[in-house]
């Protein structure tokens, strides 16, 4: 898919600025904008990510993402070095970018 | 190894208190830092089951409280007695224990620092 | 001891900052003791707004602050949360949100709450002013 690159209202970080607008094909856009070429891998935590913000009205930093994840999908995906090979970098900055959530706040 | 307190004494929607004593509460648990939360005074208003905030009111600050276990924060203690004075009919959230004047006392002396909100 | 000072009070609506700056000059007056680091939170942050001019004839906290800053080798930091959201901004975050104009005097850094979590474990004493 072409990204549509002018339909995207970011932020000056590259954050989508209405969380309201985010939907999947959007998720793809931010994703190829990134660098980052989307599996089911991605889009479980993708969805856990949305679910925690949901529940909680919180981007988690990388601690408390990691365990989430361990307790939703269990302790083999529960660690930083596994989300690290999914979303390089800062997994909570990245994979927050791509669901479509804010900035989590004092990430390291 | 030394603990640090959040203690909540402001009403949960009046100021932008409660938000800023919760976010740093989640710093301090992000970096591994042990932290636990007390209520007391108007501060207890955070704990009421039934708020229903609007958009103007700021974040859901009571959806928090289910999330805190991902920050490692396992301790939240209330007055029993500003329960009793603040909310005598409403449900608290469960995940809180509730401390008599001397438990209290003892609680608080359990931390190195305490920083109110 | 180590000290470190968190001030959460706002400069006109309480007197936090300026018992803050005297505790802080005791401190700087005594070498068994150190200062970490000031870190300002919630409603305080406002002490770095460079555009707040009281009155020529009356005390300017400010500058006290800033006079403080010149003497004294601890850094005051101001919450970078507290500060965008209360408009306290230094030139790479006014870029940053593509705003005009800065007003977070230079004696200030902007940081993040990390920065209280580091200076909160490594002192002795921790004392609010709020």
């Amino acid at each position: 898919m072409q990204p549509k690159y002018e339909n995207l209202a970011l932020d000056e970080e590259g954050y989508l600025l209405n969380l309201e607008d985010w939907n999947e094909s959007l998720a793809e856009e931010i994703a190829t904008i990134e660098g980052v070429s989307l599996t089911q891998a991605h889009w479980e935590i993708i969805h856990l990510l949305r679910k925690f913000y949901k529940e909680f009205e919180v981007s988690p930093a990388m601690r408390p993402l990691v365990k989430a994840v361990a307790k939703k999908l269990g302790a083999d995906k529960g660690k930083s070095i596994y989300l690290m090979t999914l979303f390089p970098g800062s997994p909570p900055k990245l994979s927050a970018k791509i669901a479509g959530l804010p900035k989590p706040a004092n990430c390291l | 190894m030394q603990k640090t307190l959040i203690l909540f004494s402001s009403s949960a929607y009046e100021t932008t208190s409660a938000k800023e004593g919760l976010d740093l509460a989640l710093v301090l648990g992000t970096f591994e830092q042990p932290v636990s939360l007390a209520f007391s005074g108007e501060g207890v208003s955070l704990l009421l089951e039934s708020q229903s905030p609007e958009k103007e009111h700021g974040k859901h600050l009571y959806k928090l409280l289910d999330g805190l276990e991902f920050y490692d924060i396992d301790d939240v203690y209330a007055l029993q007695s500003d329960i009793e004075l603040y909310n005598s009919k409403h449900a608290l959230w469960e995940g809180v224990t509730s401390l008599d004047q001397n438990a209290w006392a003892k609680m608080l002396q359990t931390h190195s620092q305490i920083i109110r909100f | 001891m180590k000290y470190a000072l968190l001030v959460t009070g706002h400069p006109t609506q309480s007197k936090a900052c300026h018992s803050a700056l005297a505790f802080a000059k005791c401190i700087h007056a005594h070498p068994e003791h150190e200062l970490l680091g000031i870190f300002f939170y919630e409603e305080s942050v406002a002490v770095a707004n460079c555009f707040a001019n009281p009155p020529r004839d009356e005390y300017n906290l400010l500058a006290q602050w800033e006079d403080f800053h010149k003497t004294a080798t601890c850094p005051l930091y101001i919450c970078i949360a507290a500060g965008i959201r209360r408009g306290i901004l230094n030139e790479a975050e006014s870029k940053r949100h593509e705003l005009d104009g800065q007003n977070c005097s230079n004696s200030f850094q902007l940081e993040g709450l990390g920065t209280w979590v580091e200076l909160n474990s490594q002192a002795d004493k921790v004392v609010q002013f709020r």
